[in-house]
């Protein structure tokens, strides 16, 4: 069952364009969203919760349109957003009286449990709590009424890493259900590495890959070694090198091919997703500059 | 049985999916995992180890093409019963890659074959096997 | 829809009390008004009111918080102006309280009420919401926070005129129940056109 789809999603600003971004989250998965900031993460999140108005492209939620069935699908799916957008005023218990009847399935018990679980106090004021509890509420909030979706943009953003991990521990505990999946974007890309089964990348309003992070770690290589290497067209097998006086640093999307070539001449490490990031970002960039 | 034991590397050249085949593998082979042992499921092992349930997916899923291990729909994945002789077949089978691995090493380092085997005799006298 | 009402009257209860208490305060401030002395207080209270929610949506932010929760646009549009007839009614009902506890105790400057004088205050805070709500969908709270002070003050400087448009020919010949219903159809009128376009701007809206 494919829990999210994005089909050619387009959106222009004055300033900027999604182009044509379409990716595919199966049920029972985590996918990152990666990209630098401006990239259109934000834009594609806000574009699936129907906060901004599409100019082509169609997403689907289940199978079903975001935007025909709008309120139906949005009893299934949690969202947590960068910020906390709540009454500042209010306690949180008068916050969660406020939201909690909006949604069929919501949960008294299980909010309960989270609450519990994080250590929130339900009669303290929202503009109280740390920007770490503020977020830790709000996942309360979204795994409360039982979603089967959860989406989060940049959740972990200003957290501390004990947090981050409590955070990336409960999504691993979350889809021990394969009904439920998760969808979120960050630049903490460590948090990838640890939890994420699928990975997007996107520059400039455009998708540069969407794949699993097995297939991304299988085929990439980070490849060390002195700059004699970088014979007869070396460099093409790479998707950047990295120049200095001792020797060069390089991403190659060909790992059996550059091991094969470079034998024992260079040394070879596995790539985290910050490495395809950064190296596919620049030639990305740098393609653009041209 | 002992506990499964699944250490994983991330400076290994081998892939993780690789590294749980290999080591389930390994635990099936020395008899550490019985016959008929459930094992847990490809969510649980996610989460304890900590990596995607597509890696352990694809680790069960080769273990079973193996066959070694067996998936029943709606109950999990059990250790699946094997002959003796291909038990046997098999753990010749990971011998001879380790000798076959050491035999090319000496190869590209100019060891000859007769210094191979001195070798060899000498390790079995140590080991005192 | 009507968790959205209760959002908008529980989110900020002690505004909402003030907002009474204002009401309370000019019923006596404004006691010689007569007829129009309900109206007076009304618009007061309403404008307090939904000035005072619509900027603390705004600095909240608390449409982002909407979008997430599985309701339409068009009911939280509608929440907004369903909150007119309820602050309406509330606002009623403590009049007729008041009145008849200030003729019991012989202070007569309350008067009854009369059915054209509640459907005038109908209509004063549909006009007044009509036009405010729409502009807030546009421009945001902040902007409109002016015109609702003009269009606010303007109804006082206008009042004096009521009672001479009641005395006109035209009004006067009118029985109390045909210029009630004059009023009303007219506030539910405008209330309505108000809606359609405010509904149009918001479901138009990127947020």
């Amino acid at each position: 069952m494919t829990a999210l789809e994005v089909k050619n999603l387009r959106k222009k600003y004055d300033k900027f364009e999604l182009k044509d971004v379409s990716f595919k989250l199966e049920s029972g998965l985590i996918m990152g969203f990666i990209g630098p900031n401006g990239a259109g993460k934000s834009t594609t999140i806000k574009a699936i919760l129907n906060q901004i108005h599409k100019d082509g492209g169609e997403i689907l939620l289940w199978g079903k349109d975001n935007v025909r069935y709008e309120t139906e699908l949005k009893n299934r799916v949690g969202v947590v957003l960068d910020e906390g957008y709540f009454y500042g005023h209010l306690s949180l218990k008068r916050m969660k009286d406020l939201i909690a009847p909006f949604y069929k399935t919501w949960d008294e018990k299980e909010y309960r449990r989270y609450l519990s679980d994080f250590r929130l106090d339900e009669g303290k004021k929202i503009s109280e709590l740390s920007k770490g509890m503020r977020m830790k509420y709000a996942i309360a909030l979204a795994l409360s009424h039982k979603a089967d979706l959860l989406i989060m943009d940049e959740p972990t953003s200003g957290l501390d890493p004990m947090v981050r991990e409590e955070l990336l521990e409960l999504l691993r505990r979350m889809i021990q259900d394969e009904n439920k999946s998760v969808f979120f974007s960050t630049h903490i890309t460590s948090d990838l590495d640890k939890v994420a089964d699928r990975i997007a990348l996107i520059n400039d309003g455009r998708l540069l890959f969407d794949q699993t992070k097995d297939e991304l770690t299988e085929r990439h290589a980070i490849v060390k070694g002195p700059l004699s290497l970088l014979t007869d067209g070396a460099e093409s097998m790479f998707v950047g090198v990295r120049k200095n006086g001792y020797g060069f640093e390089a991403l190659t999307g060909d790992a059996a091919a550059a091991r094969r070539r470079f034998g024992d001449q260079a040394v070879f490490e596995r790539s985290t997703v910050e490495d395809l990031m950064l190296y596919y970002v620049r030639r990305d960039n740098d393609a653009l500059a041209h | 049985m002992g506990a499964l034991n699944i250490i994983l590397s991330n400076s290994s050249d081998l892939p993780i999916y690789q590294q749980i085949v290999d080591q389930m593998r390994g635990a099936i082979l020395r008899g550490e995992l019985t016959e008929g042992a459930l094992l847990p499921s490809i969510r649980a092992l996610a989460k304890d180890l900590r990596i995607s349930v597509i890696t352990t997916g694809r680790a069960y899923d080769e273990l079973e093409r193996e066959g070694y291990i067996a998936s029943v729909a709606g109950k999990g994945s059990f250790v699946a019963p094997r002959s003796q002789e291909l038990l046997h077949e098999s753990r010749l089978g990971m011998v001879e890659e380790k000798l076959s691995e050491a035999v090319r090493c000496a190869c590209t380092l100019g060891v000859s074959r007769t210094e191979v085997n001195r070798l060899l005799e000498l390790i079995y006298e140590e080991d005192g096997k | 829809m009507l968790w959205l009402i209760k959002k908008e009257l529980t989110a900020n209860v002690r505004y909402m009390l003030v907002g009474f208490g204002i009401f309370l305060a000019y019923l006596f401030i404004f006691a010689d008004n007569g007829a129009g002395l309900f109206m007076l207080c009304l618009t007061i209270c309403v404008y307090s009111i939904l000035a005072t929610n619509m900027s603390l949506d705004e600095r909240y932010q608390i449409d982002r918080l909407l979008t997430v929760l599985p309701i339409r646009r068009r009911d939280v549009v509608l929440s907004k102006y369903l909150l007119v007839f309820v602050l309406f009614a509330l606002c009623l009902a403590v009049y007729v309280v008041l009145s008849l506890a200030s003729a019991a105790v012989g202070y007569g400057r309350i008067p009854p009420i009369t059915f054209p004088a509640a459907m005038l205050g109908l209509f004063a805070v549909n006009l007044y919401s009509g036009v405010t709500l729409p502009l807030c969908y546009k421009f945001g709270a902040q902007a409109t926070r002016y015109v609702g002070l003009a269009l606010f003050l303007a109804a006082f400087a206008l009042s004096p005129l009521i009672p001479r448009i009641a005395g006109t020919a035209a009004i006067s010949s009118l029985t109390d129940g045909a210029l009630g219903l004059l009023l009303l159809i007219g506030a539910l009128v405008m209330h309505g056109v108000s809606f359609a376009l405010s509904n149009a701007l918001y479901a138009a809206k990127d947020l």
